[in-house]
């Protein structure tokens, strides 16, 4: 699994819901992205000291399903997250 | 010879002169909880709604004191664009508060919000629950006021049914009492005063009709402040504040989207939805 720890932009506002869900919301861009619980979870654990690998050990201790399915996800979310500039530039999300 | 009513909408006060005694009737009904006496020194700024000759041609002219706003045709596009204006004004005027495009009703257990964007049922559906008994608040345009959780202030509009929504409520049995002006309050439907009250359900319309039973999903939290957020008027320099006051509001509520059926079923669902809430 890659060794890239993945680390959420400090400038990105989040509002967290009661329900476990949150908001990101990117000021210079002017753009607010809602995220699923799980979403909001790997959000927070992008923190820089995680490595994928450990998200997905983290995850899978709490959701439901194969560890492989749960990387799968996380990857995908990572390179949404990626994609929409929502993470550090130093960050590299690996396929 | 001008016939003259004032008014204190959520803080905005202003005047209504017209010598048209329906345009003064209409337009009584429509702000009929916010009748105020004029007070000393009252300033407030004056609407007017007269027909004029432009250019040789009678025509409705709405005025803000003595600046021309519009000039309509008939009677009741002369009323439907003096609301506007007052409307936009109201919703100006109160910039510590939200204005959501949503509409408001009101039950025993609570408030129900239904948002969507122009054109998706949102009118329509809110006139169908308040021939259930449902108060309609607003079907158009509720002010928040930012708290935990925030208070809603429904401003009264005129409703904007089309043909086709008008088609719809009649057979289900509704009979619209829509003047010859076409200008249709909430009043008109034997709405009673609003006390703000709490929002218990949130529901947003899909825009893409639907065959065969309407469908209510679930949605988190979040998932709603996103599609609220097209909904919202805001300042630039104020989004943050806006994400703020709609997590607010979908904190203390259940939240779905709502894929459109028959008229009834969509009734159905959104009254199980508050019943269960």
């Amino acid at each position: 699994m890659s060794a890239a720890k993945p680390r959420r932009r400090s400038d990105i506002k989040v509002e967290a819901l009661p329900d476990g869900s949150a908001v990101l919301y990117d000021q210079a861009a002017k753009m607010a992205y809602p995220l699923t619980v799980s979403a909001a979870r790997i959000w927070q654990a992008c923190d820089g000291t995680r490595t994928v690998a450990t998200i997905v050990e983290e995850l899978a201790a709490t959701y439901d399903a194969s560890a492989q399915v749960i990387e799968r996800d996380v990857r995908a979310f990572l390179r949404h997250l990626d994609e929409v500039h929502l993470l550090a530039p130093e960050t590299e999300v690996a396929e | 010879m001008n016939v003259e009513e004032r008014f204190d909408v959520f803080g905005y006060r202003f005047a209504f002169a017209s010598p048209c005694p329906t345009a003064c009737r209409r337009v009584g009904t429509l702000y009929d909880r916010f009748v105020v006496s004029a007070g000393p020194g009252d300033g407030r700024p004056t609407f007017s709604l007269n027909r004029e000759r432009l250019s040789g041609r009678p025509m409705w002219n709405v005025r803000l004191d003595d600046e021309l706003l519009a000039s309509e045709p008939t009677l009741g596009s002369g009323l439907r664009s003096a609301e506007f204006e007052i409307c936009t004004r109201i919703a100006a005027h109160r910039d510590d508060r939200l204005t959501l495009h949503a509409a408001t009703l009101c039950s025993a257990r609570g408030a129900v919000l239904i948002g969507g964007r122009s054109g998706a049922g949102k009118s329509t559906l809110a006139v169908a629950l308040a021939a259930r008994g449902y108060q309609l608040a607003s079907d158009d345009v509720t002010l928040l006021h930012p708290g935990a959780p925030p208070q809603i202030y429904p401003l009264p509009r005129s409703l904007r049914l089309d043909g086709r929504s008008r088609k719809l409520l009649l057979r289900i049995g509704l009979k619209l009492p829509i003047g010859r002006q076409g200008f249709l309050t909430d009043a008109d439907l034997d709405a009673r005063p609003i006390q703000a009250p709490l929002v218990r359900v949130i529901v947003v319309l899909e825009p893409e009709p639907q065959d065969g039973r309407p469908l209510l999903t679930s949605v988190v939290q979040a998932e709603m402040v996103g599609a609220l957020i097209s909904q919202v008027a805001w300042r630039d320099s104020r989004e943050l504040e806006a994400l703020q006051v709609l997590a607010q509001l979908t904190a203390a509520a259940a939240c779905y989207r709502l894929r459109r059926g028959s008229i009834e079923q969509m009734c159905d669902v959104v009254e199980r939805s508050l019943e269960a809430a």
